[in-house]
């Protein structure tokens, strides 16, 4: 039932992602109609487990592609630049949650707590506003619209937001479960990381000696999505050892 | 530090320069990222002794695996510098110019966030440790220092569908000198001692039919962790004072 759902939902975001090409009004609906969907299919995995469905990859993307979806979604424009690849990155990150195991798999007991789904939410959502500013930072390299970089400083800063407070929902839950608020494991040493690259990022518009230097913004910006991804995906598979199964 | 009136020092400029302070992130980004390959590489070798926050096993011996980690130290000193003479000096300049607003001081309230982490790490990282698990028995007293004992009183395990592990929940009776009390122990749900700085942990469970239940403990010292719920409380101020930007 809810790998139905899901499917469909990869299917609404990539017609959008499509749709978007043609700058089509109908093309935000369909990207609503799979946010819709893959709510409920993560709801439905949900009840089946007796948990925040955030504990396997196959969920983690699920959630992950639909924290992307809402903030593109919720960010909708009708710049191409902007919204399709956007849209792709949702739709891409919803189809990878097909490709791992399906079967139903309880949580493990240090799972079983409050700050486990106040941590990861908040990440994703971190991660969607930044993948916001990225794409934000794409239309600015297009068009060199000043008002793309002041989107771009507002996603950065919320997703700053969202990140300080995944970190320190993630610390407590580190210091119940294992005695620690820090790991020396890939994860959390990008998940650091990139705190401070958006800690700095966020004082680039104040720093007198870059007036006059647009293109930094966007640089890092872009450069942010990369740091996402190793974050998110390469310290899950490449890096090996770690705490964190994604 | 220069007094008013004449032309600060070069140096003095460029130590509370926000280009350095921006310099020392992305310093440490890059520090950080090439640490985290590293680690993985050499865990079953120089980092192998590596354990949680701890940076002792960084210096025992050091290693030329670990130089990302020296540097860094030093880049974070200067960071921490840097960072707390901007807000020095930037809260002075708002305040003498009649900023009082809280909100005006969301920026010095995240950096002050900042600046207590990075003490919690270092006292975390060199005033932390462990010993390995005990193991606590229904039969038995188990000293976990000179001044405490405990013994598992009862043991409740709670199954998922598939017969796989929930949640467990252990009694304990801890002897504190003279002075005895129950406690509840969890995964997730760790005993605390010392305002934070020792924890005891759930580290396993072992349930066999006509045996005695048994369970592992972990007895950690976390003395950065007071600190660290201090830069998190900061950072949470920070963050709320700042609420009006996120949306502007």
């Amino acid at each position: 039932m809810s790998i139905a759902l899901l499917i469909t939902a990869v299917a609404l975001q990539a017609a959008a992602a499509v749709g978007a090409l043609w700058r089509g009004a109908w093309a935000r609906g369909l990207l609503a109609g799979g946010v819709v969907a893959q709510g409920a299919a993560l709801a439905s995995r949900g009840l089946a487990i007796g948990a925040f469905p955030v504990t396997s990859k196959l969920e983690s993307f699920a959630a992950l592609g639909l924290a992307l979806a809402l903030v593109a979604l919720a960010s909708w424009r009708g710049e191409r630049h902007y919204t399709v690849p956007f849209v792709l990155l949702a739709a891409c990150t919803s189809a990878a949650a097909l490709l791992f195991p399906q079967a139903v798999r309880y949580p493990p007991p240090l799972m079983q707590t409050i700050w486990y789904p106040l941590h990861v939410p908040l990440a994703f959502g971190a991660y969607a506003l930044w993948a916001a500013a990225a794409a934000a930072a794409l239309a600015w390299w297009r068009d060199r619209d000043g008002a793309w970089l002041a989107r771009l400083d507002r996603f950065a800063l919320q997703g700053f937001g969202l990140w300080s407070l995944s970190m320190i929902c993630g610390g407590i839950w580190g210091v119940v479960a294992w005695g620690a608020y820090f790991l020396w494991d890939p994860k959390v040493i990008w998940s650091v990381l990139l705190w401070l690259h958006y800690a700095s990022f966020l004082h680039l518009r104040l720093t007198p000696s870059l007036a006059g230097r647009a293109w930094v913004r966007p640089a890092l910006a872009g450069l942010g999505l990369v740091w996402v991804a190793v974050a998110y995906v390469g310290t899950a598979f490449f890096f090996g050892g770690s705490s964190h199964a994604f | 530090m220069p007094s008013d009136g004449r032309t600060p020092p070069r140096w003095w400029l460029l130590l509370r320069s926000q280009g350095l302070g921006l310099l020392c992130g992305q310093l440490a980004v890059l520090l950080l990222g090439l640490g985290s390959v590293v680690l993985a590489a050499t865990r079953e070798g120089a980092s192998a002794a590596v354990q949680l926050d701890d940076l002792r096993a960084f210096f025992a011996p050091p290693s030329a695996w670990h130089l990302w980690l020296y540097l860094l130290i030093v880049v974070l000193v200067v960071y921490g510098l840097n960072t707390a003479l901007c807000t020095w000096h930037s809260t002075l300049r708002k305040w003498r110019s009649g900023q009082r607003s809280p909100s005006a001081h969301a920026p010095a309230v995240l950096h002050l966030a900042f600046l207590v982490a990075l003490v919690a790490h270092l006292i975390g990282g060199l005033g932390g440790g462990e010993q390995p698990p005990l193991v606590l028995t229904t039969t038995a007293w188990t000293r976990l220092d000179p001044q405490r004992r405990a013994r598992l009183l009862t043991l409740q395990l709670d199954h998922h569908p598939d017969g796989s592990l929930r949640q467990a929940r252990a009694r304990l009776a801890l002897a504190e000198g003279s002075a005895g009390r129950e406690v509840e122990l969890r995964y997730n749900q760790p005993v605390v001692l010392g305002a934070g700085t020792r924890l005891l942990l759930l580290a396993g469970v072992f349930q066999q039919p006509g045996l005695p239940p048994e369970i592992a403990l972990r007895v950690r010292e976390a003395p950065g962790t007071p600190w660290a719920l201090a830069a998190a409380l900061l950072l949470l101020v920070g963050l709320g004072l700042l609420h009006r930007r996120w949306w502007a």
